[in-house]
């Protein structure tokens, strides 16, 4: 190489060699990972971790045997297996539970480490469908609320996230709902169950006795559903959710069947048979525990849908009613309950004895004909 | 000279590229001999992230949805109630050993170990049961934590050394029961609703008791199966009520119940959402009856129990009690001796309302309170998980029975470093000396 060349060359390379190690030990000092104690860990050039597989499992090359997978800051190894892959060192470790987006995991192999996480997009903020009772009224003995989310909701201290307030007085009501460690979330957790303590709607128990009913006739209650709730993901609610209601007189009745208002569709039609049950009845209830049959009792498949309130539902079959004014029924459970709790068998809170025996009474039949044309559509 | 400046500037950018590396100096390395591109991938979409069902491939084959309760029995069978799908496991451990077993559990941070193992943190873990192996005095976790839109469980085997793994259930054998009643689908109309929380398993006698609350009915039920479970065994089915001053009735969920011999009857001892304390005789446990339980106890409103057991405590004089101890989930626990329950369950029961004082048959007020759970550890110990009231952790540490007090949560007079125990104080000191011990605090044992 001609001298001037060399020198170039010479005064590059040197030029290089001091920014880059000004560079490496700035990196050094800067990077948490790399400990300052008596011994100095090294750049792990030879420990590599390829993320493609993230985040089912991840790939690690080491000299080392000893490889360890943690979570940055933790002292308890991942759980999960380690196997070699066919070409060592490189090896997969799959962890039983996958690496969570967001987090950053350690590679440790011997002195070394590296790290490495799998990219998290914030996730979607839920919000609150719908609180149910969605009616504008509730007897003073209502049992319980259901309240639904757009997204799975993470569960723990549910109650934190539920205020309630006396709209009259201004003031907060405490001790209204069930404290249960067993949260009563749906299975695919968008919706919950809240009830309201049982020792306090019951007649004749200390809570009662002592602190009444929770809701008083006549008052106006506001239930907030606080944005402090976080879904499964993460993510809290965009907004506080309001409902509102007025108290009236408890409902101590048994569910009566009998006394239900049928309107009949007509006959090779999809018109929905609408039931009036003369009291807001519990929505889930309509979903679960009615069935309508038809004529040999096969079971009649379709749609329930509730109006608001919750007194009146109609259900569209999927195919049309029969062509004949055959005889259908409505099967009620016997747990078919109104908002009160009251079912089939006896109200929430009854005089011993008032129970209806097992058996037959566990499943309440109300038979109706579809109309032919030309027949009155009375109802039945 | 251009040329060689190019040289310059190639040999440098070389050289730049060797010393600088491919790693983010802020971040994460995702450092390979992959190209760039590579390292920024998709975390899987919601979509995709399937939920309770893991997709194929994934190391996550966890037989469970949501594990609520676990319990074992005296041969260190374990059973798993599984709300998620309705089902208990019976799962058969693989033999271990615990060099550390008949010693006590005084863990800080539990929650940051078994966050760890599951790769998470401690903000996303559940701890949902916890009990005791019979033999290796392990404490088994029922845990769980997000993945992806579900909550997923597992089951962690910690002991007192602090060394956790998952419990593997490919190398336990495992019995399903399918204990729920096959008419609760009858009804059901493609409405996407789980129906039950199992809240409590009993074994008494050869038999296993299940105590369920549904979330969309107040109906409430207890099944019980004879074990072992051979596919042919029926569910015995009850409806229980909840009876008050032999006027009315009520249906009640069960939250925790145990069953003892109660004056030679063996005897179902219950929390009823309701009110706290019931009785009824497990011979009124007939497929199809409807049982309606004593009230014995009524402590007052605003109690609202935990865990219940059942154990012997022998006092420093040397006499033995039975007592019932009963967590509650926001006050001290309580310990009612078993003859009082006895006592009260001769009797109607609660039926009139003398005062409204509460009716505690004498129960005494521990100083046990942010339980979590708890568990029978051995005779000498209960294990309870709690969240330190300051830093807000998880512990896993064990009381000694009778004393229901841990020394080291206190700041007492004796420990400042010059007290002096005069001589009638031997006792005390001898007792705080064995609880120092118990604590993991031997350093401050006073000779």
């Amino acid at each position: 190489m001609p001298g001037a060349t060399r020198r170039t060359w010479l005064v590059s390379v040197a030029a290089t060699f001091v920014l880059a190690s000004v560079g490496l030990s700035a990196r050094l000092r800067a990077d948490p990972s790399i400990g300052s104690g008596t011994r100095e860990l090294h750049r792990c050039g030879h420990v590599r971790v390829d993320p493609a597989a993230l985040p089912r499992w991840v790939e690690l090359a080491a000299d080392e045997a000893e490889v360890e997978v943690r979570v940055a800051g933790a002292s308890t190894p991942v759980a999960g297996s380690m196997a070699a892959e066919a070409s060592a060192p490189t090896r997969r470790f799959e962890p039983v539970f996958p690496f969570t987006p967001g987090l950053v995991y350690v590679v440790r192999a011997g002195d070394c480490e590296r790290r490495f996480s799998v990219p998290s997009e914030p996730p979607p903020e839920p919000v609150v469908r719908a609180v149910y009772p969605r009616s504008e009224t509730i007897p003073e003995n209502i049992l319980r609320f259901y309240i639904y989310f757009s997204e799975p909701m993470a569960d723990g201290d549910f109650l934190s996230h539920l205020r309630l307030e006396d709209v009259d007085t201004g003031e907060e009501l405490t001790g209204v709902f069930f404290e249960n460690i067993y949260e009563l979330w749906s299975q695919d957790r968008r919706r919950i169950t809240v009830l309201v303590d049982p020792g306090r709607v019951k007649t004749g128990l200390q809570a009662h006795r002592r602190w009444g009913r929770a809701f008083t006739a006549g008052h106006t209650y506001r239930l907030h559903v606080l944005p402090t709730w976080r879904s499964v993901r993460g993510a809290t609610l965009r907004e506080e959710y309001t409902a509102t209601y007025r108290a009236v007189a408890e409902d101590r009745r048994r569910v009566d069947v009998g006394a239900w208002q049928l309107r009949p569709p007509a006959s090779g039609s999809l018109e929905p048979l609408i039931v009036d049950f003369l009291e807001p009845v519990d929505h889930v209830s309509v979903h679960r525990m009615l069935s309508v049959v038809g004529a040999s009792g096969e079971r009649v498949e379709g749609r329930w849908q509730l109006e608001r309130g919750e007194r009146v539902a109609r259900f569209a079959p999927r195919a049309p009613w029969s062509r004949d004014a055959s005889e259908h029924a409505l099967r009620a459970d016997g747990r078919f309950e109104d908002i009160a709790g009251n079912n089939l068998g006896a109200s929430f809170d009854h005089a011993i004895g008032e129970v209806r025996a097992e058996g037959e009474d566990r499943i309440v039949r109300r038979r109706f004909s579809v109309i032919r044309n030309g027949e009155s559509n009375e109802r039945e | 000279m251009r040329s060689s400046l190019l040289r310059w500037i190639g040999s440098t950018a070389l050289l730049a590229v060797v010393m600088v590396g491919c790693d983010d100096p802020d971040g994460p390395d995702e450092c390979t001999d992959r190209d760039a591109d590579t390292a920024t991938m998709d975390a899987a979409t919601p979509e995709e992230d399937a939920g309770t069902e893991p997709d194929a491939g994934s190391a996550l084959e966890s037989p469970f949805e949501a594990i609520t309760v676990l319990t074992f029995d005296a041969a260190g069978t374990l059973y798993v109630a599984d709300s998620g799908d309705g089902r208990i496991h019976a799962l058969t451990p693989p033999d271990a050993t615990n060099p550390t077993a008949g010693t006590s559990y005084n863990l800080r941070d539990i929650d940051a170990t078994l966050a760890a193992l599951l790769g998470t943190t401690p903000s996303d873990l559940r701890v949902r049961d916890l009990a005791v192996h019979p033999t290796t005095s392990e404490a088994y976790i029922a845990i769980a934590r997000p993945v992806g839109d579900a909550l997923v469980s597992a089951i962690a085997v910690v002991n007192q050394a602090g060394e956790a793994r998952l419990l593997e259930t490919a190398s336990s054998t495992s019995v399903t029961l399918p204990f729920a009643p096959a008419d609760d689908f009858r009804f059901y109309n493609d409405f996407p609703s789980r129906d039950l929380s199992i809240t409590d398993l009993t074994i008494y006698d050869g038999r296993l008791y299940v105590a369920g609350m549904s979330n969309a009915d107040f109906a409430s039920t207890l099944w019980t199966v004879p074990l072992p479970f051979d596919g042919e065994a029926t569910v015995t089915t009850v409806e229980i009520y909840h009876g008050v001053h032999g006027q009315t009735e009520t249906r009640a969920p069960i939250r925790t119940m145990t069953i003892t011999e109660i004056d030679g009857e063996p005897t179902i001892i219950a929390a009823y959402t309701c009110t706290p304390l019931v009785t009824f005789p497990v011979s009124a446990i007939v497929d199809g009856a409807h049982v309606t339980g004593r009230t014995i106890a009524e402590l007052g409103y605003g109690n609202t129990p935990g865990d219940m057991e059942v154990f012997d405590v022998t006092d420093m004089t040397g006499s033995t009690t039975s007592v019932m101890f009963l967590q509650n989930l926001n006050q001290g626990a309580q310990v009612i001796p078993l003859q009082a329950i006895a006592a009260a369950d001769e009797g109607p029961g609660i039926n009139t309302f003398l005062g409204l004082t509460r009716v505690d048959l004498g129960a005494f007020d521990t100083p046990m309170s942010g339980m979590v759970q708890l568990a029978d550890q051995d005779p000498r110990r209960l294990l309870a998980i709690r969240r330190d009231a300051v830093e807000g952790d998880l512990e896993l540490v064990s009381y000694l029975k009778g004393a229901y007090f841990r020394l080291s949560d206190f700041q007492s007079e004796y420990e400042v470093p010059d007290y002096v125990y005069p001589p009638e104080q031997d006792p005390t000191r001898q007792f705080q000396n064995m609880m120092k011990v118990e604590e993991g605090q031997e350093e401050f044992v006073v000779e």
